[in-house]
């Protein structure tokens, strides 16, 4: 996550400290399922920055994954951003294409807001 | 009621034809227009029928040890007997009978046939004008008995065997020409291909096709008069018909009754009456949708957004607030502040005043209302929008934190904490440049550690010097908080927390009565994930400053990411309480109540119902 403009960055390194801890070992056994986020700066699909929420292994990694994630999801590092913080409902993002998505739809419809935790405002 | 009865009664043909209490036979009766039974074949065109006595039968049937399914030739014979009375009405001419079959789609079986016949054709045709008839109707007269003994004899698939049988007797009588027995393999293979057919759509459609062919074929053979061979041949016949119609006839009536109308009709309409009786289709259609994706948020918020009763509203409230709110969005980071639509602080003689004195009492949304009356009375006051973006963001809105900072550092640039409010702001939106830059110019105005930086403004400094650089004021002069707390909040953009931490504890020491540092401190544990020792910095926030509603909204994340979603409800609860524009809070309260199966108060959450949401979660 060093190293990366994005805000989404932020979130998920964040979240990758949150898979250890009791709530973030829940998600791996509630989920269990390989996401692959692809966020770009400005547009979907330009200058991508690519990033792997492992619900299986309870992992948050830089970089593609390496076989075949359950879903892949594109969207923009501001829309990344409102979803994880509820501003945006996923369904709603997916129906306006502000995602899009590759793999199981079943599994992406797991991907909700509560995978992540919430920046606290200092 | 009479389509019901028709649907819903037995099933299976009743062995009593006319008199059944089979309604799809009673249906099939009333449209022939006559019974099943044999004796009314004589008034059928063209029939002299005399009624043969069961025992002539018997005599033609010495055969007589294999045992038949009684049942099954009960079943068996309703149908029969109504394909005779069927061919009768049809009355069709002998001769042509004859000559050939009906042209059908059996070319196969055409081709079997007028072999057959050619084998046949020795016997003369026209003597047996009406004979066939009588023949055909003393079997039938017999209906009780001609197949039921043939098939006592021979069994329901004894058929065949009976067939070869009747060839070596044939062959044995020595009678037969060659061409005959060929004949007759051939048609024996014929039936056995139609036997094993059980297409049912071939059996169906083209039922009456090889009825037709079959029963002429039983005729052809009574004309020629093989005598016993006839008799059994015929049955071998009757039997191919049989097992035809096993498949066929019976079964299809069975089959209709069963499949098309209890399966079918009856079961649909009973589906349809019992889904409808239970009223609300349309709630049926809604359960049977959320069904579909149980364990699926998504389609949940879907379906109780887009279908529930009453919630198309908030779907399109939820996507109008969300165009909205990216359109001020959009507008806050451009740094433009928006305004309160209805303020009864505009034409307040002292607004600044009132502001600062309900900022004191707590009263942050109140305040906000009197710090704006006093910013648009007076724009350039700088510390009226500083008061108001430092309002703002003890509100849990940086957005319009930022907005009001940018405003105040306009009427004044060089105030530190402008400076330091906006770097904290947009550190909070993750705006790290930006958090940089107005953190560096803190350093930079900073009347003693002014010195240390670089005096040119840099557009996009980088990070780690900044940190130095604060590093080297720190060691000028650990006594002064503010280094210690910008110093946290560089820790924060760098995600050392560990160290952002440590400088905040520091300066907790020198100033333990700053609740917003103690705000900060816990902010920062929860990043961290130590959300339980965050909760009681959390704590000592509230205690000095119960109205802190940055500090609630905070509480609650720490318990959402711990799991604990109802706890973090009632926290988020107050914070919107407190401040009913606090759309982050309201987002999270959102998430939490699904997470912890409250859906039933989302509804509540979408229309920001608080006297619902406070009732429901008391703190």
């Amino acid at each position: 996550m060093d190293g990366s403009k994005l805000k989404s960055a932020q979130i998920l390194e964040q979240a990758r400290l949150h898979m250890a801890t009791d709530a973030g070992k829940e998600l791996t056994k509630k989920i269990g399922l390989v996401y692959q986020l692809n966020i770009a700066p400005k547009k979907i699909g330009v200058d991508e920055e690519i990033f792997v929420i492992d619900l299986k292994k309870g992992e948050v990694t830089k970089g593609p994954y390496e076989g075949k994630p359950d879903a892949t999801f594109s969207f923009t590092d501001s829309d990344f951003l409102s979803i994880v913080t509820g501003k945006m409902n996923p369904q709603i993002a997916f129906i306006r294409g502000a995602i899009k998505i590759k793999g199981s739809i079943n599994a992406a419809q797991r991907f909700t807001p509560d995978i992540f935790p919430k920046p606290s405002k200092l | 009621m009479a389509m019901r009865h028709l649907i819903t009664g037995q099933g299976n043909c009743a062995p009593d034809g006319a008199s059944s209490s089979n309604p799809f036979g009673n249906f099939a009766n009333a449209l022939l227009g006559q019974s099943s039974k044999a004796q009314s074949i004589k008034e059928l065109p063209g029939s002299s029928v005399n009624v043969p006595t069961t025992s002539e039968l018997g005599a033609t049937a010495p055969l007589s040890t294999i045992p038949g399914s009684e049942n099954e030739f009960k079943q068996d014979q309703l149908p029969l007997a109504r394909v005779n009375t069927l061919l009768h009405s049809l009355d069709i001419d002998s001769n042509y009978r004859m000559k050939g079959p009906l042209h059908g789609p059996y070319s196969e079986m055409e081709e079997y046939w007028n072999q057959s016949q050619s084998a046949m054709r020795p016997a003369p045709m026209h003597v047996v004008s009406d004979k066939w008839i009588t023949e055909f109707d003393k079997q039938n007269n017999n209906s009780e008995n001609w197949a039921n003994s043939f098939e006592q004899q021979y069994g329901p698939n004894g058929w065949a065997s009976e067939f070869e049988q009747h060839q070596s007797q044939m062959a044995m009588m020595g009678g037969a020409n060659m061409a005959n027995l060929a004949a007759m393999e051939q048609s024996r293979m014929l039936a056995q291909t139609l036997a094993s057919n059980n297409d049912p759509k071939f059996q169906n459609s083209k039922f009456f096709q090889f009825v037709s062919k079959m029963s002429r074929g039983e005729l052809i053979i009574e004309d020629n008069q093989v005598k016993q061979g006839s008799a059994s041949q015929s049955s071998g016949w009757a039997d191919e018909f049989q097992t035809q119609y096993n498949a066929n006839a019976n079964s299809w009536a069975d089959q209709f009754v069963h499949e098309e109308m209890s399966q079918g009709a009856e079961k649909w309409a009973n589906e349809f009456s019992s889904e409808y009786n239970q009223g609300g289709l349309n709630n049926n259609w809604i359960d049977e949708f959320s069904k579909l994706h149980v364990d699926d948020e998504w389609a949940e918020e879907f379906s109780g957004g887009a279908f529930g009763e009453s919630s198309a509203d908030p779907w399109v409230d939820e996507f109008q607030n969300q165009l909205s709110s990216s359109k001020q969005n959009s507008g806050a980071s451009r740094g433009v502040y928006v305004f309160s639509d209805m303020n009864p602080y505009v034409g307040h003689p002292n607004p600044m005043q009132e502001g600062q004195e309900l900022f004191r009492k707590g009263l942050l949304s109140e305040a906000v209302l009197a710090l704006e009356a006093e910013v648009l009375k007076n724009p350039d006051n700088s510390e009226g929008w500083r008061l108001l973006g430092v309002t703002h963001a003890e509100n849990d809105d940086d957005q319009q934190a930022i907005a009001a900072m940018m405003r105040a550092l306009e009427a004044n640039p060089t105030n530190l904490e402008v400076l330091l409010a906006l770097g904290v702001s947009h550190t909070n939106e993750l705006e790290q440049g930006e958090a940089l830059r107005y953190l560096h110019r803190w350093l930079q105005n900073h009347p003693k550690y002014g010195g240390i930086a670089p005096p040119q403004p840099t557009d996009s400094p980088y990070g780690p010097d900044v940190i130095r650089l604060f590093n080297e004021a720190a060691q000028m002069s650990p006594e002064d908080a503010d280094v210690h707390i910008v110093l946290g909040v560089l820790y924060n953009l760098s995600r050392e927390y560990d160290k952002a931490i440590a400088s905040f504890k520091t300066a907790l020491q020198l100033k333990p009565q700053d609740y917003s540092l103690w705000n900060k401190l816990g902010a920062t544990q929860a990043n961290s994930i130590q959300s339980a020792d965050a909760i009681l910095a959390y704590q000592q926030a509230l205690d000095l400053k119960p109205n802190y509603v940055r500090a609630w909204a905070n509480m609650g994340i720490s318990y959402a990411n711990q799991g604990l979603y109802e706890d973090s409800i009632r926290y988020y609860v107050r914070a919107v309480s407190m401040n009913p524009k606090a759309d982050n809070a309201w987002q999270y309260l959102r998430i939490s109540l699904s997470n912890a199966s409250r859906a039933d108060m989302v509804a509540a959450c979408d229309s920001r119902n608080l006297d619902v949401l406070q009732k429901e979660f008391p703190l």
